[in-house]
């Protein structure tokens, strides 16, 4: 038999002494963020993740520039294992050029940089627990959304709050749930990586090995995570032959690395496009990888879920000091993210469009007539129309050019 | 219990447990096994990809992925998402 246990009661201030003002479902970057910011607030905040260890195992290549901090806050340095100063990028043919980030940038050690997050939104006055798996959400008798129903060491909870964040990542049926959002299979990319050892490349670059045969439509990576350890991992678009059967021709091709040894295994489904338009209901916000609030042309999506997380906990905060969690109130976070990164996204998103209807041979051409500094501004969505002139150099690429501008 | 309700199954009670069966000559495609969905847990890596990309909601990722046969339509869309050929959809 399973005790239904009373609500935790919270440690806000705020009217009912077992009302959390937000339940904040994943203890994600995109989470934990949102959760800090609202602590900050002086809002009582409760965070909930499934995983045993928040930040474990972990599902990314864990890169991330050091310009982010700007936002994430400063880094410590045990959630860092390898400082880098910019990308290589490999021509199907071999031929590479090094983009160098201005500021450079870090390969990190997710299962501490996770946990280093969510410790920040404890210090700000959030309540944390790890292991605790959210199954459903509850409405209130107005339709509203207003609690969850969870599970933590066998005992079921039901818990009330004035408003859920959904920050679940791509990962959970809630968001589907709640709004209708998932991700269609043209719009991820489908990946396999190995954490290995014993690995030669040079340390202090982040490798990437565009090439339609090798990973098609993504691209292969290889990230240094200092004294020859390195994810190696490839992303491809969803079909019959699996990522495993790519990364083994891969590694076919480069000794330097099938030499070592796997010591860790992941896999995952990154969003590359297809942002969510609504991200809020009545009492409900959905950030982050879960909006598939992800950079298309790379699938990073640490930095958007802090961006999408913080500024989701802006709109809530206003929205609770007003005492209107409605949905029209509540989609203020729509326009906000819209404004400052959906739009920006969505040129990405173009972007990779563009660049998977290349052949080999166009992207050879393009790594030799693109300047580095090109490149890094491309990544940012900016400076489309350099590359647009690029392509029109050929007569058959005029029309996928035409896309980008 | 059958979810898929294609209207052209009846049940049948044999020793004690409720069997469902096609009529007459039709095979009732689920428990033929021509209509399934199957997970094989020993290759799964608990990455939730297939949970991402299900339109219907019908999967959940706890210690292993919970399929909802009520939900699913067996589109087959989580086996192609799928990293490792864990999930198999079988159609007629
Ligand atoms: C193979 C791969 C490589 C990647 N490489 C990079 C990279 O190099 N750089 C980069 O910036 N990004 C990368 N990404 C993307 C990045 O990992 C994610 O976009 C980012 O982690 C999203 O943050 P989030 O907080 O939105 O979600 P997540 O980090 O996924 O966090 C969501 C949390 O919610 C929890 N959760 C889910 N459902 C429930 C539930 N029902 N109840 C309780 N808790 C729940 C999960 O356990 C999880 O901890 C990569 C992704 C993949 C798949
Ligand atoms: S077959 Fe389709 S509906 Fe069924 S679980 Fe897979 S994705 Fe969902
Ligand atoms: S996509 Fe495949 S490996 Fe990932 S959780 Fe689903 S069945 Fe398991």
């Amino acid at each position: 038999m399973r005790r239904v246990r009373k609500s935790l009661p919270s440690r806000g201030d705020k009217g009912d002494e077992t009302m959390n003002d937000v339940i904040v479902i994943g203890a994600g970057p995109a989470g934990t963020a949102c959760a800090k910011k609202l602590a900050e607030e002086g809002f009582s905040v409760k965070v909930y993740d499934k995983r045993a260890e928040i930040g474990a195992p972990k599902r990314c290549g864990e890169g991330l520039s050091e310009a982010s901090q700007a936002f994430v806050g400063k880094i410590p340095d045990r959630c860092i294992a390898q400082k880098i100063k910019g990308a290589r990028l490999y021509a199907p043919d071999g031929r590479y050029l090094d983009a160098i980030l201005s500021s450079g940038g870090f390969v990190l050690e997710r299962k501490v940089f996770d946990k280093w997050l969510a410790e920040e939104a404890v210090k700000a006055g959030a309540a944390v627990q790890a292991n605790t798996f959210i199954s459903d959400l509850v409405k209130d008798e107005r339709g509203y959304f207003a609690g969850v129903k969870g599970e933590f060491l066998g005992n079921e909870f039901e818990e009330k709050a004035r408003v859920v964040v959904c920050a679940t990542g791509a990962e959970s049926p809630l968001r589907n749930k709640a709004l209708g959002v998932f991700s269609k299979l043209n719009s991820i990319d489908s990946c396999i990586q190995y954490e290995m050892t014993n690995v030669d490349v040079v340390p202090d670059l982040i490798h990437i090995y565009l090439s339609g045969v090798l990973a098609p439509r993504g691209y292969v990576w290889v990230f240094p995570k200092g004294e020859h350890r390195a994810n190696v991992g490839l992303g491809i678009i969803p079909q019959d032959k699996k990522p495993g059967a790519y990364m083994d021709e891969f590694l076919k091709l480069h000794p330097e690395i099938s030499k070592g040894s796997i010591l860790e295994v992941n896999a995952g489904c990154v969003p590359v496009g297809g942002m969510a338009k609504d991200m809020v209901a009545n009492g409900f916000v959905l950030c982050g990888e879960g909006a598939n609030h992800v950079n298309p042309i790379h699938g990073g999506g640490i930095k958007e879920a802090v961006l999408s997380g913080q500024m989701a906990a802006d709109v809530i905060a206003e929205c609770l000091k007003k005492n209107d969690i409605s949905k029209t109130a509540l989609s203020k976070f729509n326009d906000v993210w819209w404004k400052e990164r959906g739009n920006h996204l969505k040129r990405v998103e173009k972007l990779r469009e563009t660049l998977e209807k290349l052949s080999d041979a166009d992207l050879n051409d393009l790594v030799d007539a693109l300047k580095p500094e090109d490149i890094i501004e491309f990544a940012r969505g900016a400076k489309l129309s350099v590359l647009a002139k690029v392509l029109m150099r050929k007569p058959r690429l005029v029309s996928i050019a035409r896309h980008l501008l | 219990m059958c979810y898929t309700r294609c209207g052209e199954a009846y049940f049948t009670v044999y020793k004690g447990l409720l069997i469902q069966q096609g009529i007459q000559n039709i095979p009732c495609l689920r428990v033929d096994g021509f209509m399934a969905w199957n997970v094989n847990n020993d290759k799964c890596l608990r990455c939730g990809g297939c949970v991402s990309v299900c339109p219907t909601a019908a999967l959940e990722l706890r210690d292993n992925v919970i399929h909802d046969e009520k939900l699913c339509t067996l589109c087959g869309v989580c086996e192609k998402a799928c990293p490792v050929e864990a999930i198999k959809v079988t159609k007629p």
